[in-house]
This record gives C-alpha cells, structure tokens and sequence, in this order.
C-alpha cells in the first residue's frame, strides 16, 4: 500500500505514514473552519437559550474527532483531528487555546469507546456511543464553572439525555454521513472506508 | 478571513506564547470555581488592564472584540432565574412574578455571579489571542512542550489550506449558482446544501494532503530523528517575570478579595 510508515520505527505515531497525518489534519481543518460559526453560536446559544442548545452544538464540533477516527482508523485519530479542527480556530475565535484544550479533550473522549473495542469496529453504534460518550464527559466537565448543578433537577436530567441523543446522533450521525459521502467520490480510496465502498 | 491577533509589538507580544498559557492557567480555573460576583470582577478588570497596557491592543478595538461577549451576561441574566434549583432561592425575597414563574433575589445574584464567571473566562483567554500568533504558539508548542513535530508542522502545512477553503467555497458557490440550484428552504434542503457544500470541500482537501504529504516525505519529513528550527523560541528571562508578576497580582487580588471578605465559597468545598 502506498502511503505506509517504514516498518520497524517505534514510539509514538508509530505506524502513522505523513498522508494519514495530514489527512486527518486536512479533515480537521476544513471541519475547523466549517465549525467556527458554530463556536459563535454556541457562545451566543448558552447566552439567549440557554444550555441545551449549547450541549446540541457542542455535539457538531465533536464531529471532526470521530469522522477522522472512521476514515483512518489508527489509534490517536480521533485526538488529533480535534487537535488540528481546534489549533485552526485559536487564531479566529475569542476563546482562543481554551477552545484548543476543550477540543483536545473531547478528541480523547471520542478516542475513548474505540480504545476499548481496541480499534476494531467502526461501525455505527461505536461511532454514536463514541459522540455520546464524548458529550456526557463533556457536560461533566461543564457542570462546574457554568454552574448547572444548581439548576433544578428535572432540567439536570433533561440536559443530560438531551446531551447524550445529540451526541449519538449529531456526532455519530453526522461523522458517518459525511465520511460516507465523502468515500463516494473516491478521494478516500486508500482507506477502509473507500474500499468498502468499491467492492460493492 | 480576519485573525484576532494584532501584531503592535508590545511586552505580550514579544513573550512566548506558552508563557501566556502558563500565566493565565491557574487564574482560569481558579475563576472557574468561585462563586461570588466580585472575584470574576476583579479578574475582568486585571486582564483588561494587561491586554491595554502590556499589550498595546488599542483601546477601540478591545472594545470591538470584546463588547459583543458582553451579550452572554445578558443572556444568562435572563435565562438563569427561571431554572435555579428550589433550595438556593428558599427564603429569598421575591422580586416579582411573571405568570407561573417567580423570579426570586438569589436567583438574579447567582445568575450574575455566574454571568460574570464567564466573562472573566472568555476575557482571559481573549487576552491570549489578542497578543499570540498562532503559528508561533505551535512552534512553541513543538519546541518547548514536545507535541511530536510531525503533528505540530503537519498542523502548520495544513494551515495555509485555510485560505484556499475560503476560495475553494467560493467556487463551489459559484458552480452551483450557474447550474441553478437554489439556497434555502427547510432542514431536508439545508442537509442538502451541506452536502453540496461540504463534500466537495472536504474532497479538496484530502486530495491537497495527499499532495502535500507527497511533497514532505519527498523532502525527507521526518526521516530523521534530529530535529532543526528556523524559528527557536525560548523561555527567556522576561517570561519568568511576566508569569511570576502575573501569578503575585492574582494572588494578591485574591488575599485582598478575603480579607475584605467579598471571596464566597469555592464550588469544590461547598457542603450543597
């Protein structure tokens, strides 16, 4: 296969060919860029509507993380495509490297589900429990210095259902679907996803 | 596409940008955790004075950028009363009524006490992308804190994508335009115009980092172990001040805040 890392080199990034690095960060770029309306309205939503729409679109930047997971499928993916989606909107958004931190944090909550399957599947439940997953962590985080553990507690509840449906189903969702449009046009031909794609 | 960064050459700008990090980390979250009105105060006041002053950032400006933030204080004000947990408001004067819901005094001051928690965060990390520019932060990063290079200029190469998306969209807006294809309408058509949009987007720019990575494995990126710079970046003698002048102001706002008995609670040690 064209692409692949010389055998035999270890630590880290090990077995991470340039191509698959810059693919990733390629996706996670565009997708940055894609989602700094969406840090926009996020600040704006958590100001006017409050946070369940801002827990929704905390969801849609978490999609760069588990769409490059499923298109290169190597462990770290998914922390590195929120990496580069992040470090593109330190320069264009007022949050500036908390923002970087945050997405970091939500690619290793991504990265999380598929470790455990030890990078195996990449079907769709592990794609929506991984946008689940990394949106109830992302919430546990939140709870602290936005204060909602003093909201009153069926508006707890509703948040955290409210956080986890739209994690499963924008995260998870949404990264399929693209990722899946995506191999149509066969660009992604030298990865899993593309090949499925052409044996059919 | 217009950056936040404004280049005036300042004592902020001329620091590593890790330095900034490390300045203003512990004040983030210490803010984080508080939970009276005057502590968030205090820290907007500081890290305006240190954007304006050690920064240079004019004063306009500032205020261009960092007005329109001042919408979520509004926003929560009106948000927050309403869903405050029983308990917190119990005995608390009420302030009116508005049909079914009743908007009590303790309700409005943590909602300000929370708005203005989250100003002051927004505002300290502005002040880093006010003074930063982000190819130095990841060359800081790469040097200094040992992100694994290939990330970092793999990061970097990406990075001058960012304006060939912005006229790469512009010609896909344009393509469709001619082929008559209409914007608009409701979610199925929005998903739609996604689609249009993203997938064509995204296929560039796969296709461009395979291009590149071509380009860099060509040039031998990453073949060795030793690592060269064209740009170093150091800790340098005016980092430690700055970050050991920043941490000794916050502390000393903080210790003047309890004397004067106006520091509440930390959220970490309340017993509710």
């Amino acid at each position: 296969m064209i692409g692949q890392a010389p055998a035999g080199r270890r630590g880290k990034l090990a077995g991470w060919s340039t191509r698959d690095l810059l693919v990733v960060a390629a996706i996670g770029a565009a997708l940055g860029v894609a989602l700094i309306p969406v840090t926009y309205l996020g600040l704006t939503l958590m100001a006017t509507l409050g946070p369940f729409l801002y827990a929704l679109s905390t969801s849609l930047s978490r999609v760069p993380s588990v769409m490059t997971m499923y298109v290169v499928r190597r462990p770290g993916a998914a922390v590195l495509g929120a990496l580069v989606a992040g470090l593109v909107q330190v320069p264009f958004t007022p949050t500036g490297w908390v923002i970087l931190v945050a997405f970091a944090l939500s690619g290793a909550a991504c990265e999380l589900p598929f470790l455990l399957t030890r990078y195996r599947r990449f079907g769709l439940p592990t794609l929506m429990i991984s946008g689940a997953v990394a949106a109830l962590l992302g919430l546990a985080l939140q709870y602290v210095p936005f204060g909602y553990g003093n909201l009153a507690l069926l508006v707890q509840l509703a948040l955290i259902l409210t956080a986890a449906a739209g994690g499963a189903l924008i995260t998870g969702g949404l990264a399929k679907l693209l990722a899946d449009a995506l191999a149509k046009t066969g660009v992604l031909s030298g990865y899993a996803v593309g090949q499925k794609r052409q044996e059919v | 596409m217009q950056t936040f960064y404004r280049d005036t050459g300042a004592f902020l700008q001329r620091l590593n940008p890790l330095s900034k990090v490390l300045a203003f980390f512990p004040a983030l979250v210490f803010v984080a955790l508080v939970t009276d009105p005057w502590t968030p105060l205090a820290f907007i006041v500081l890290t305006a004075a240190t954007v304006l002053v050690l920064g240079r950032v004019p004063f306009g400006y500032f205020l261009k950028v960092a007005g329109p933030l001042l919408l979520l204080v509004v926003g929560f004000l009106i948000f927050y009363p309403f869903v405050v947990r029983g308990e917190l408001v119990a005995g608390s004067p009420v302030l009116f009524t508005l049909g079914p819901l009743t908007v009590y005094e303790a309700g409005i001051l943590y909602a300000l006490a929370t708005a203005l928690r989250i100003y002051a965060l927004i505002l300290l990390s502005l002040s880093f992308t006010l003074t930063t520019d982000a190819t130095d932060f990841v060359r800081a990063l790469v040097q200094q804190w040992r992100l694994p290079y290939k990330v970092g200029y793999g990061a970097l190469a990406v990075f001058r994508f960012v304006p060939m998306l912005g006229s790469e969209l512009a010609a896909i807006r344009a393509a469709h335009r001619v082929r008559g294809l209409s914007e608009g309408g409701g979610p199925r058509a929005r998903y739609e115009q996604l689609k249009r949009y993203a997938v064509p987007l995204l296929a560039t720019a796969v296709r461009r980092a395979e291009r590149t990575a071509l380009a860099m494995d060509g040039r031998a990126f990453g073949a060795y172990p030793e690592r060269t710079y064209y740009r170093r970046l150091r800790f340098a003698p005016r980092d430690v001040l700055f970050v050991g002048g920043f941490w000794t102001v916050c502390l000393l706002i903080v210790l003047a805040l309890n004397a004067a008995g106006l520091l509440g609670p930390l959220v970490l040690l309340q017993t509710t």
